[in-house]
């Protein structure tokens, strides 16, 4: 009988693997995004200087986009405009759909 | 004398039958299927056009005469930024519009080396409210541009 439980315990614990998060994207659900806070008056003195740490997971909506047939991946990408003499770095985020094309993700565009 | 101008009479008729045949079986190229089913036939830029230099860096026509807000022109110059650096020629780069019946999209059809670079023929399409309009338009990226996008148009 005792040969037989360890039996049954030896096969449920090579059965058991690691849980796979973030489906077809990667192991990890979640990063933590460190944010530098200054605040100063109108003179310029600094009133309080903290850093703060966010976590920001996202593997979740991306599961869902590729689950739902939306999206195979999601990235942001870079292009710099010009603008006068300078050039400006710009961002935004581009998914691509599962039939080949891209999408612009509406709202994400950002001046870097 | 009889049955020559039978014989005649068949083979002309024969003939205009089968060269009607023919005629009738002459079809277009068209694709079935792939992205660029869902984009009209581009505009032909046509040599002249495609040997000019470009001369704008990013201007208002790109957004093809419509008036559109600020989100979805910084929804359609994303689209087209990222068609020229981040995709081969084919796929399309499309936006749409959550507040309205707008979208845009964009696809590189032809690429070519130049002296210093590389130019990129894109066609851009924008559709607002039923209303659609499509551009074929070039843009080039030399080192003599400060590595900007150089567009035609």
């Amino acid at each position: 009988m005792r040969i037989l439980f360890m039996a049954a315990l030896l096969v449920l614990a090579t059965q058991t693997q690691p849980a796979q998060a973030g489906g077809p994207w990667s192991n990890q659900y979640c990063n933590i995004k460190i944010i530098h806070i200054k605040i100063m008056d109108n003179r310029g003195n600094i009133i309080e200087e903290r850093t703060e740490e966010k976590v920001e997971c996202e593997d979740g909506v991306k599961d869902f986009l590729h689950g739902m047939g939306i999206a195979d991946s999601c990235q942001y990408f870079t292009w710099w405009l010009p603008l006068g003499q300078t050039r400006v770095e710009q961002r935004s985020i581009a998914c691509k759909r599962l039939d080949g094309g891209y999408e612009i993700v509406e709202g994400y565009h950002y001046i870097k | 004398m009889v049955d020559m101008k039978l014989l005649k009479v068949i083979i002309i008729s024969s003939s205009i039958f089968l060269l009607a045949n023919c005629a009738s079986n002459i079809q277009t190229v068209r694709e079935t299927q792939g992205s660029f089913l869902n984009m009209p036939e581009p505009i032909s830029l046509g040599n002249g056009r495609l040997a000019e230099p470009g001369r704008f860096l990013w201007n208002q026509t790109q957004y093809l005469r419509f008036s559109l807000n600020d989100d979805e022109k910084k929804m359609h110059q994303s689209a087209v930024y990222h068609a020229l650096n981040n995709t081969p020629n084919g796929p399309t780069t499309e936006w749409h519009s959550r507040e309205r019946l707008t979208q845009g999209k964009v696809r590189v059809i032809h690429s070519f080396e130049v002296s210093n670079g590389y130019c990129r023929v894109y066609q851009a399409l924008i559709e607002v409210n039923g209303a659609t309009r499509h551009w074929t338009n070039k843009a080039c990226k030399r080192s003599t541009s400060g590595d900007n996008w150089v567009f035609l148009d």
